[in-house]
């Protein structure tokens, strides 16, 4: 099997700030989630903030770059010697040979609301808020290359839900077409506004903790999280995983609802296989998308029972971390790859009972077994599907 | 990376609504007397393509008009979208709606804040299930939308159509970004000769700064100014004229695209010193 190398990876969300926390989480089934937690949102709902206080490690000499969203990218960088990781890269290669994807969906989209809600008199940004770095979509993409040093190309995928999973299909693309030699990817997305009424709007957020597949599921908890990993052509170090295959699609169907067949999801996950050259049969995990709204999981589980034969332990992570948007595709990988080297398959959390519709049973409860592929899905609005196979570095 | 891009491009200004528009344009080397009315592209469903954003009507018809003008179905290209900024009007309601104690926000206009809004629009609206990537990279999203696009098309079979539109901000958001015409432009590449008439193009990722293109006339100057997905009008321009053209556009301040557009039909000859 070919693919491109792991190198290093790291991930902080509402389950922990870096692998050792993430995993100790992991193992002894705890949840990150809390109840209504985060100060700026009046929505009753339960959220999944970073437990760690963002402005403890921030600079104030990087004020033209402050946002949750950077500050956050910030807090992922520095854990498990990731940034030093990429130094070292940078300094093998060359920094215009290493490039730069983010996915986010949100970028720094918390800064532009707390602008409005504190306009001048006139109706314009105040001064602090003066800050053209971060007032667009690719505000994390370019503080990262700055404080990173990165000098090769650099950019922002934003395919809402599916966003920093397509990072990792198009780091690939880069690097096969020899663009660069190493490819930071990031999926950073942190809480504001925008999502958690934006997604209340739409009537998808739980009252509760969220229940993925459970008959009693009722929407999702919102999320934030810094996932980070370097993606290169050769084996650099001692690689963590190989990204065999991806498989990117689209619904045409829905702006927010998926295929009610699943159609675009079962594309993806076809296509993935295929090109990781994996008979289904040989996935020996599988991360879901399952977010715990009604028609997600269904739809889901339907494209699994689809794809895969039956007996393959599938769950969602997300009554760990909360949906963390943009950054769930890297950070769900992550957490997926994380499977193959401790041998550890989290079962999905808060499922008193599967629900009737759903079509591809998922494991319940923590599994030990040694695994050599997983799979991770995720699926976005405006139905952009993405899919990950990864396969042991060993 | 060696490429073909189809002879007709897509494009859509405040005096201009097509190609053969602009040819006839940069002929007479002077900005076209009118306004177009603002696009209702017919890709679209024709309520959802009145009701559908600005930012996201621009992406559609530029599009539409490349896929149309080479014979290329709008179902069957793979898509790249560049944004630099996203839809600013959108932007500008959710954080004016979000400002209130308890804000009430609309759930269309909720998933149509996503930014890669036009790209879920095109995919239903041409029943298209291709891959479609939805990037931004100011100031060098132009740029990263050709990367985006040749690494596509070099890595899946398939031709892929690369769209880059921006839409003026508004105040307060003009204070924090510079757009202020609205644009977009669209064009096909493919690996593969799809048609005796698609040009050999040769792309190139160099370690080194270069300044951007500039077009040639000023009111096209002005446009590449005003909006960052118009700094692909050179290559627009290269188009139009049939001629062979050797652009570059920069990534970063230490890296740029070198973009060869061969004379005519047909690929490159056999590249001497190709990265």
């Amino acid at each position: 099997m070919g693919g491109t190398w792991l190198a290093s990876y790291t991930v902080s969300c509402a389950a922990g700030i870096g692998l050792a926390a993430v995993r100790a989480s992991l193992a002894q089934r705890k949840t990150g989630l809390r109840p209504g937690s985060w100060a700026a949102a009046g929505v009753d709902t339960w959220l999944g903030p970073v437990p760690a206080d963002l402005s403890a490690g921030w600079p104030h000499s990087m004020s033209a770059w402050d946002s949750r969203n950077n500050r956050l990218a910030w807090l992922g960088l520095h854990q498990d010697g990731f940034r030093g990781d990429v130094a070292t890269a940078i300094e093998k290669f060359g920094p215009g040979r290493v490039g730069l994807i983010v996915g986010t969906s949100t970028s720094s989209i918390g800064r532009t609301e707390e602008a409005y809600s504190s306009l001048t008199p006139e109706g314009r940004f105040g001064s602090v808020f003066l800050q053209p770095a971060i007032h667009n979509p690719h505000s994390t993409g370019a503080f990262l290359a700055h404080v990173l040093g990165i000098g090769g190309p650099t950019m922002t995928i934003s395919t809402a839900c599916s966003s920093s999973a397509k990072a990792l299909a198009s780091a690939d693309r880069w690097l096969r077409c020899g663009i660069v030699d190493i490819v930071v990817v990031a999926g950073v997305d942190s809480l504001c506004r925008s999502t958690i009424y934006g997604f209340e709007s739409l009537q998808l957020v739980s009252r509760g903790l969220c229940r993925p597949f459970d008959e009693h599921r009722d929407g999702l908890n919102i999320g934030e999280a810094a996932a980070l990993a370097l993606l290169t052509r050769e084996p650099l170090g001692t690689p963590r995983a190989r990204l065999l295959g991806y498989g990117e699609s689209c619904d045409a169907y829905h702006m927010s609802s998926p295929h009610p067949e699943g159609i675009g999801a079962r594309l993806a996950m076809e296509q993935a296989l295929h090109r990781a050259g994996v008979d289904p049969a040989d996935v020996g995990y599988v991360n879901l998308h399952g977010t715990g709204t009604r028609g997600n999981d269904s739809v889901e589980s339907l494209a699994l029972a689809a794809i895969l034969p039956p007996g393959i332990p599938a769950s969602s992570t997300k009554g760990w971390t909360g949906h963390t948007l943009g950054a769930a595709g890297l950070l769900e990988a992550v957490l997926a790859m994380e499977a193959l080297t401790t041998g550890l398959l989290p079962g999905n959390l808060n499922l008193e009972k599967t629900g009737g519709d759903i079509a591809y049973p998922v494991i319940d409860d923590n599994l030990e077994a040694r695994v050599d592929v997983v799979l991770s899905n995720s699926f976005g609005f405006g139905g952009n599907n993405c899919s990950l196979v990864f396969g042991r570095a060993d | 990376m060696d490429l073909f891009i189809a002879p007709r491009a897509g494009i859509w200004c405040r005096s201009v609504s097509g190609w053969d528009q602009f040819c006839a344009a940069l002929v007479a080397q002077a900005e076209p007397q009118t306004s177009p009315a603002e696009p209702v592209p017919d890709l679209l469903p024709a309520r959802e393509a009145r009701r559908a954003p600005l930012h996201v009507r621009l992406a559609i018809e530029a599009g539409t008009q490349a896929c149309r003008g080479n014979d290329v179905a709008t179902s069957e290209v793979m898509t790249v979208f560049a944004s630099a900024m996203g839809d600013h009007q959108i932007t500008d309601y959710m954080c004016r709606t979000l400002a209130d104690s308890s804000p009430m926000l609309s759930p269309t206009r909720f998933h149509n804040s996503v930014h890669n809004a036009a790209s879920g629009y095109w995919s239903i609206g041409a029943g298209n299930r291709l891959v479609s990537v939805a990037i931004a990279a100011p100031p060098c999203t132009f740029t990263a939308g050709i990367l985006e696009a040749a690494s596509l098309t070099v890595s899946e079979p398939g031709t892929v159509l690369l769209i880059a539109h921006d839409i003026p901000a508004p105040s307060p958001l003009d204070a924090v970004c510079s757009t202020r015409q609205p644009f977009a432009l669209a064009f096909l590449v493919s690996s593969q000769r799809i048609a005796p008439q698609w040009r050999g193009m040769r792309l190139e990722y160099r370690g080194t700064a270069s300044p951007w293109p500039t077009p040639e006339p000023g009111w096209l100057q002005k446009l590449a100014m005003d909006n960052e997905c118009a700094r692909g009008i050179p290559l627009l321009e290269a188009l139009a004229g049939h001629r062979p053209a050797t652009l570059a556009w920069p990534l970063n301040e230490a890296a740029h695209l070198r973009l060869q557009l061969g004379p005519g039909a047909g690929a490159l000859p056999d590249p001497t010193s190709s990265v």
